[in-house]
């Protein structure tokens, strides 16, 4: 007969089952409060104030109507805009961190902000 | 057809032979995206009613966006199995049989949703990245 698998493997696999991958869902209230999106105020905070307190988005939909930035915790457990790495395999630029937090802001034609909202996986 | 059944014949094959293991169940595991998108989760969102706006706000940056944000597509790939050979002294590899799943938005002229469709499996050409400038 042929030679067993490592326990250690076999431990590997049995974490890997009933695992549950990370959901896109919107964040609770608490984890909208984080420091770096408690300037946000629907219908005062304007473009300018995101933009100088955010820097550039990682994207803008419907001319600046709409923008969007990433975030995650790096390895310190510091809070920074996220890249993306090209995956051959979807043949698009995907996150480089699946634990992403994305904040979404809707402007009015004056510039101020009217929706915002953050999805969050995990 | 004849390449996949070769396939599935040289995994059983491998099977067989001393520690090795295919694993043929989802594990959850997330191997691209930014999370799997369900069904449920996006129930609230309603063609011709939802806007582009509200698809946004409910799902965030997408990872493509197709003429001028006509269409939105958000990808991700689980691990739908794997396969697990062991060699001498103790070692091994596990490598997992990926499962790409994307969900396609498309929008009409005046901004509302008019399709929402979950799609599986390689995905179509490349139809580019989200633009950092406008798009």
């Amino acid at each position: 007969m042929g030679q067993p698998l490592p326990l250690g493997l076999l431990l590997g696999m049995a974490l890997l089952v009933g695992c549950t991958p990370p959901q896109l869902r919107q964040a609770a209230p608490a984890e909208s409060e984080l420091e770096w999106f408690a300037f946000l105020s629907d219908g005062k905070t304007t473009r300018e104030d995101v933009l100088l307190r955010l820097g550039t988005p990682s994207a803008r939909l419907e001319g600046e109507r709409i923008l969007t930035y990433a975030f995650s915790r790096n390895a310190a457990g510091a809070w920074g805009p996220v890249g993306r790495r090209w995956d051959r395999a979807l043949k698009t630029p995907v996150f480089s961190d699946h634990h992403v937090h994305s904040l979404v802001l809707v402007f009015a034609v004056d510039g101020r902000l009217v929706r915002h909202s953050l999805v969050i996986s995990g | 057809m004849k390449r996949s059944r070769g396939l599935l014949l040289g995994f059983l094959a491998l099977s067989l032979q001393t520690g090795c293991l295919i694993w043929p169940f989802p594990t959850g595991d997330l191997l691209a995206g930014r999370g799997r998108i369900t069904p449920q989760y996006v129930s609230s969102l309603r063609v011709g009613a939802s806007t582009r706006e509200d698809v946004l706000l409910h799902l965030g940056e997408p990872d493509e966006v197709v003429d001028g944000g006509k269409i939105l597509v958000y990808r991700w790939t689980e691990a739908r199995g794997f396969i697990a050979v062991a060699g001498s002294y103790g070692g091994g590899v596990v490598a997992p049989f990926p499962g790409h799943r994307a969900l396609r938005l498309e929008f009409g002229p005046d901004a509302r949703l008019v399709r929402l469709a979950f799609e599986r499996g390689t995905p179509r050409p490349p139809a580019g990245p989200v633009p950092r400038g406008e798009s």
